[in-house]
């Protein structure tokens, strides 16, 4: 053997005595970071270079076998970052899959969970290295499939932990990479049963979990639920996943109000603008500003001007239901200023003052729109009163004909 | 039995023509058999049965009776001798023939026509003959015997050996028309080969179809038709059947065929001599040679009509029906078919030997023959019958098995004909399997089921080969009933699954009645438009082949008109009500309130045949006709039997008549595997390492028309249609005003045609659109959520074709189907900005906002407004969206809201003011969702009130609702189960 392969011998050498230190020490995050394909200031670099010049890795790498039956996974694993240090995603993703599944037959008979770590650390390369290899055949032409396998071989994983005693710990991680899958791929209805199993156990207190993995449960559960127009749950999860959040993750936090603020608009919530700017949201600034001021030709615009965005993040469903509380708003202003001049008659308010209104806004309305609009308030109780159609007015209730809208659930 | 029948005599007399037909509709012959073939034994039931069957002749005499009637009379005539073979005269089979009462319980017998115009028979006659093919003037011979008991022959053909199918058929329906059911099994043996020689007779026909080289399987249309024309001239013909009919018949009908024969075939000698020399040859009197005639000939009517009755004459220890018949004529036909006729009957046995040695390619002639048979069946007892005609492409290729296997058949039959050529061994077999019997109605089954194993024996030739001792007895029957055979016994067969449920035999006599009342109604439907339309629709094959189309062709729309009248005289009063709540149901759906009527779907038929109109009230049957013409369902049950008689009797004549046959389908798909095999190293290759560019099969067949059957092979090339011929054949639905199941049909088979030859272009995005269009202009949603799918990948593999359109009816039809908002939201998200500029796209966007907010106005000016066909899918959310205006409408409004508002913001004018029928429609709408209307008593105006509807709203239960909750397909489930009646 020539020096410099000597020399590469040597480096996987003290590559594979850290990993047999860290198992028999179960040094848990040290054993996840030798494994950490992709991470920075991971051993995979060092690793995949010297798999470019040794001639014989495996005979150096089963000798990890002395400690933990693990020689083979590692072969495939190291293999995996091999190729992926040369951008051969595909081919880092096939071996990753091996990897895994080495691991995963030697992980279900640890008894502890000091492996966890590396265990998410490995289902994380599953699923980023799979959104790679995904590219990856999109650019060759070929149908990409990996993410799919990724989320088959992590149902597995999940089935392999979830139930099983203190190792459950780790089964939201797992689910949220799942639901990270899902949501990229857009087969979202499968992650009905994931959160079956979640809800429903019986034996794990939710808050046992990481709270890092908590919130991102939330999130997309909250997501998920604005998508079946579920509004006050998401408003329960997605507020759920605010709170915890840590709060310097402004991302996550842009994220979670990204949802949370149309939710909470559709209960009746304005938030304040400053938030809105904070946090970078301002499609939504024209929104609240048209419910403010009864602004339904301002409410349209806002919303055909992030038409794309509202429909690809899913809440243009829960936006465009808004024009409701945007009327109600104007009814309510017209019932103030009338107030204001004649309160005898204040509750009544008659048609071809609010057509007026819809002129000066310059939406196009005719009687029978305004008439349908006003109907559906009252129908939706987001005004009390009643309309006479001979007489054309709107009858507003004396007491309360506006009820607060605020955290009542929509209907 | 006598007792419950009587009073509806004649409801009950058709309600038989209607088992019948269901038998023919069930498939298989056994069905057939469970669904009439009710054993009565004993005296008595045949004395009541025959009471019944005066007072219906009484009934029937004082309204003329019309031509099915007539038909099923000789039916009735010769069943009720107890003559052991019906029509197999010969009784070939050791079971001894049950009493034919069979065909009386299940087939009560229509009114005998008053013996009729000998002069009209002629006549109709006369066009028969010019129209049909050689064939067929045998079969108006046969007519009223095959017509009757066709139907349940003509289920046979299923069966996967077609020529076996036919020959069967034959068979049947001899055995139906004078026996009944039971008889039939017996014949079956003999008939079989009996039909395989026959077929030479046709034989010439078919080579100059040939020639032309243009005939395909569609050809079959065209015997359909005709023979369909055919039949109803038959029919009249029937109704003159009196005792006279058979004397003068040799002497004309034989003129008659010669001249057919003449101007369509050209061989006019060869057939004329061959008939004469039949003549002479056959002329020996007596059973026995009539026997075999018959056998040979299918269309042996005559003869084997006469032969039975003759038998069952002597045999008989039945009193011979009293007086409906003059009693001379019994004797006297008896004569005939003894010695008499012999015409007839020579002509058919001489001709197999003339014509048997040709190998046909072509299964033209087989379908047509089939056609005649079944076609009597159709018009006057089996309202489907026309939908199946037009399938005969599956009994075609049969056909050409049959006459390769035809030699041992025949000789077999022949063998069998004759009472002593039984094996003794069969004859114990019998005899062990009869003496298990405890009681006279297990025997009646048993013997039952004794025919058709030794019919099946003999037919597929295994009736000598057969080792009878070692052979394992049926499992004895259980048998309902007393035992004095009031009821109809059920034989308990298993029945497949996949088989069509035959109507309940155990003689629950409510649903059968209302099953009958549907088929009665789909006979006069079938009769008039049916059978009508399909003529029509063949035309434009009646030019292609020989010279003998163009003829009939003219006298096509003369002939049908008598029928309908006729057979409606005949419908009860009951029925037809009955029948028209279901009608008024459907036409409910078709006609909502307010909306644009959806276009009738068959109101493009009847422009189509102008017949249709004579029948004018018959919307109800016109829907029946639906069924009948619905051709998919038809052609999914006939595969699914065809592969449920597969595997049960015939396999090894398959067998035979593959190993006799060349390009059979089977061996087109052994040899496709073999390519595919070879493909490759051939051992366990991966499907989809095949090379299915060697394997894409180029089309060769010309013809623009062609009836859908689901593929149960290898495609051959010769009936699939190249690319050119199939961008006609789309022009041609495209321009044609046929109703939407020709279309349908038509259009799928393009489909099927595209498919396997792997063309996915322009054309092929053009059929989908078509069809897609079609089926939602029709309500179809199912076919066109089949097209939607296929079109959205043909679009993405970026050819070109109507893709907005396409998108604006899918983005509705989530819309409608409360698809999840997550299906919308990502269908929205893809659209492209173009799209979204696309008009219909910015309709269904609209429409899509209107129905998110509630908005009614919107939704129902979006509706008025829809371009393309969005309205017919906006149609689906009509109802539900009135009902939330409606609602909402009752909590915001008070006290009161003009109806003539609601009327106007609802949809149901068109216009701006609403006039008085549009209010009475929008008033009766609200009442019948709970909404009060008052009327205003200053104004005299009508008013919804508000204040006291909000309470009592309600969603009614749709009419129409069905188990899947799907209002469209209850159309079709309705269609399902009148197709099953």
């Amino acid at each position: 053997m020539e020096g410099s392969g000597g020399f590469v011998d040597r480096r996987l050498a003290d590559y594979v005595s850290l990993i047999t230190d860290s198992l028999a020490s179960q040094d848990g995050s040290a054993f996840a970071a030798a494994l950490a394909i992709n991470a920075t200031n991971s051993y995979a670099e060092t690793v995949s270079s010297c798999l470019d010049h040794t001639k014989d890795p495996a005979r150096i790498l089963k000798q990890v076998d002395k400690h933990a039956p693990l020689g083979e996974m590692l072969l495939h694993h190291t293999r995996a970052m091999q190729c992926y240090h040369q951008n051969r995603y595909v081919d880092a993703y096939n071996s990753l899959e091996k990897s895994a599944n080495a691991f995963l037959q030697e992980y279900r008979n640890w008894e502890s969970t000091w492996a966890m770590e590396a265990l998410h650390v490995i289902v994380y390369a599953l699923r980023t290295v799979g959104e790679m290899a995904d590219r990856e055949m999109a650019m060759n032409g070929k149908a990409p499939d990996k993410l799919k396998g990724a989320g088959s071989f992590l149902m597995k994983v999940f089935g392999a932990i979830q139930g099983k005693g203190p190792k459950r710990v780790g089964a939201l991680y797992v689910t949220c990479q799942l639901f990270k899958i899902y949501f990229k791929l857009g087969t979202v209805h499968m992650c009905r049963s994931v959160i079956r199993s979640i809800d429903t156990s019986r034996f794990f207190d939710f808050e046992d979990f990481p709270a890092k993995d908590r919130v991102t449960y939330m999130y997309y559960t909250g997501r998920l639920e604005v998508f079946n127009d579920n509004v006050s749950a998401a408003d329960r999860k997605l507020t759920y996943a605010l709170e915890r959040c840590d709060p310097f993750k402004k991302a996550n936090i842009r994220m979670i109000l990204k949802y949370l603020v149309p939710v909470r608009l559709a209960l009746g919530v304005l938030p304040k603008e400053s938030l809105l700017t904070k946090y970078n949201l301002s499609e939504y600034i024209d929104v609240v500003r048209a419910l403010k001021r009864g602004d339904v030709r301002l409410l349209r615009r806002a919303l055909k001007a992030n038409e794309n965005n509202f429909f690809r993040s899913g809440v243009y469903l829960v936006l465009e239901k808004l024009e409701s509380h945007v009327y109600r708003r104007l009814l309510r202003k017209i019932y103030n200023i009338q107030k204001q001049r004649d309160p005898g008659r204040a509750h009544q308010v008659r048609m071809e003052v609010i057509l007026k209104a819809m002129k000066w806004l310059e939406v196009d309305m005719d009687m029978d729109e305004v008439e349908c609009s006003m109907a559906i308030l009252i129908h939706k109780a987001l005004m009390k009163g009643y309309f006479s159609h001979k007489s054309r007015v709107v009858v507003l209730s004396k007491q309360d004909p506006f009820p607060k809208l605020a955290g009542r659930q929509q209907q | 039995m006598g007792n419950e029948w009587d009073p509806q005599q004649s409801v009950v007399s058709d309600g038989a023509a209607v088992a019948a037909g269901a038998a023919s509709w069930g498939w298989n012959h056994q069905d057939a058999s469970i669904v009439s073939s009710s054993t009565p034994s004993t005296d008595a039931n045949y004395q009541q049965q025959w009471y019944a069957y005066y007072a219906a002749q009484a009934a029937q005499q004082a309204s003329v009776a019309d031509n099915s009637a007539t038909t099923a009379t000789t039916t009735v005539i010769t069943s009720p001798n107890p003559p052991p073979l019906p029509s197999a005269p010969p009784p070939p089979a050791p079971p001894p023939p049950l009493p034919s009462s069979a065909a009386w319980n299940a087939v009560p017998p229509p009114p005998p026509p008053p013996p009729t115009t000998y002069g009209t028979y002629q006549q109709t006659q006369a066009q028969p003959a010019e129209t049909q093919e050689p064939g067929s003037s045998y079969i108006q011979d046969a007519k009223t015997p095959a017509a009757a008991t066709a139907p349940s022959t003509y289920t046979y053909p299923s069966s996967e050996q077609y020529g076996y199918a036919s020959s069967n058929y034959q068979s049947y329906g001899y055995g139906y028309a004078q026996q009944g059911n039971e008889s039939y099994s017996q014949n079956v043996g003999p008939y079989a080969s009996s039909g395989a020689t026959y077929q030479p007779t046709s034989y010439p026909s078919t080579s100059t179809y040939y020639g032309n080289g243009v005939y395909q399987q569609t050809g079959s249309y065209q015997a359909a038709a005709y023979n369909g024309w055919s039949d109803a001239s038959n029919n009249v013909a029937a109704t003159s059947a009196g005792s006279s009919y058979y004397p003068s018949y040799p002497g004309y009908s034989a003129p008659s065929a010669a001249g057919t024969y003449q101007t369509q075939y050209q061989k006019p000698g060869d057939y004329y001599a061959s008939m004469q020399q039949a003549t002479e040859t056959s002329g020996p009197p007596g059973t026995e040679a009539a026997a075999p005639a018959s056998a040979t000939h299918q269309a042996p009517p005559p003869s084997s009509y006469a032969s039975v009755v003759a038998q069952g004459y002597s045999q008989t220890t039945q009193p011979p029906p009293p007086g409906t018949q003059p009693p001379p004529a019994w004797p006297s036909q008896g004569n005939s078919a003894t010695n008499g006729h012999p015409q007839y009957v020579p002509p058919t046995a001489s001709q197999p030997n003339t014509y048997q040695q040709p190998v046909r390619p072509l299964q033209q002639p087989y379908s047509q023959q089939t056609n005649l048979f079944k076609s009597p069946v159709k018009i006057q007892m089996n309202p489907r019958m026309p939908q199946t005609l037009p399938q005969t492409p599956a009994y075609v290729s049969v056909a050409g098995k049959v006459s390769s296997g035809k030699s041992l058949t025949t000789d077999v039959s022949n063998a069998a004909l004759k009472p002593g050529m039984f094996p003794p061994s069969l004859r114990a077999y019998v005899e062990r399997a009869l003496a298990r019997c405890k009681n006279e109605a297990q025997k009646g089954v048993c013997q039952q089921m004794m025919k058709e194993i030794i019919t099946k024996a003999s037919s597929d030739g295994t009736l000598f080969t057969k080792n009878w001792d070692t052979e394992p007895l049926f499992p004895l029957p259980g048998v309902t009933g007393d035992g004095k055979g009031d009821q109809p016994f059920t034989v308990k067969k298993t029945r497949s699954r996949w088989e069509p449920a035959t109507p309940n035999n155990d003689a629950n006599l409510s649903n059968i009645q209302k099953d009958m009342g549907k088929a009665l109604l789909l006979n006069q439907q079938t009769s008039s438009v049916g059978s009508m339309s399909w003529v029509k629709r063949d035309s434009p094959w009646a030019n292609k082949p020989k010279g003998f189309q163009p003829l009939q062709h003219p006298q096509i729309p003369q002939q049908p008109q008598p029928q309908p009248q006729q057979i409606q005289g005949q419908i009860p009063q009951v029925q037809v009500q009955g029948q028209q709540v279901e009608q008024k149901n459907l036409l409910d759906k078709t006609k909502p309130n307010g909306k644009r009527p959806r276009k009738s779907i068959l109101n493009e038929d009847s422009d189509a045949s102008g017949e249709d109109k004579e029948v004018p009230e018959l919307v109800g049957v016109t829907l029946g006709t639906i069924t009948t013409q619905n051709p998919e369902e038809n052609k999914r049950r006939q595969t699914r039997s065809k592969r449920f008689e597969n595997c049960k009797g015939g396999a090894t004549v398959v067998k035979s008549f593959v190993k006799g046959r060349g390009g059979s389908a089977s061996n087109r798909r052994a040899s496709a595997l073999k390519i595919a095999l070879s493909c490759g190293d051939g051992n366990g290759q991966a499907v989809e390492d095949i090379d299915w560019d060697s394997l894409t099969i180029k089309g060769t067949c010309q013809e623009i028309e062609k009836r859908y059957l689901r593929l149960t092979s290898a495609p051959d090339p010769a009936t699939v249609r190249p690319e050119e011929v199939l961008t006609k054949a789309l022009k041609m639905v495209e321009s044609t005003s046929k109703n939407y199941f020709y279309k349908c049909e038509q259009l799928k088979s393009i489909r099927q045609d595209l498919t396997v030859q792997r063309i996915r272009n322009e054309l092929t995005v053009q059929v989908y659109e078509v069809h897609a269009r079609a089926a939602l202009e029709a309500g179809d949603l199912a076919e066109y959520n089949q097209c939607q799918t296929q079109l959205k990948t043909l679009y993405s593999e970026g050819i070109s074709g109507c893709c907005n359109e396409f998108t604006a009816y899918s983005l509705l039809y989530i819309i409608f189907q409360n698809g999840s908002n997550r299906d919308l939201l990502s269908s929205i998200a893809r659209l492209t900005p173009e799209a979204r500029e696309d008009e219909a796209v910015k309709h269904s966007l609209a429409v899509r906002g209107a129905v998110a907010l509630g908005n009614y106005i919107m939704f129902f000016r979006l509706y008025k407004t829809a371009p393309n066909l969005n309205f017919y899918l906006m149609d689906l959310y009509v109802e539900r969206m009135r009902f939330e205006a409606l609602r909402c409408m009752s909590r915001s409004y008070r006290p009161t809201l003009p109806l003539e508002v609601i009327a106007r913001t609802l949809g149901f004018t068109n216009g701006a003011q609403a006039d008085k029928d549009v209010l009475d429609e929008c008033e009766e709408w609200v009442k019948a969702h709970g909404g009060q209307v008052v009327v205003d008593s200053a104004s005299s105006e009508r008013q919804f009130d508000a204040k006291a509807s909000a309470a009592t709203l309600f969603m009614p239960e749709p009419e129409d609702a069905v188990a899947h909750g799907d209002a469209n397909l209850a159309v079709n489930d309705f269609l399902t189960r009148s197709a099953q009646a």
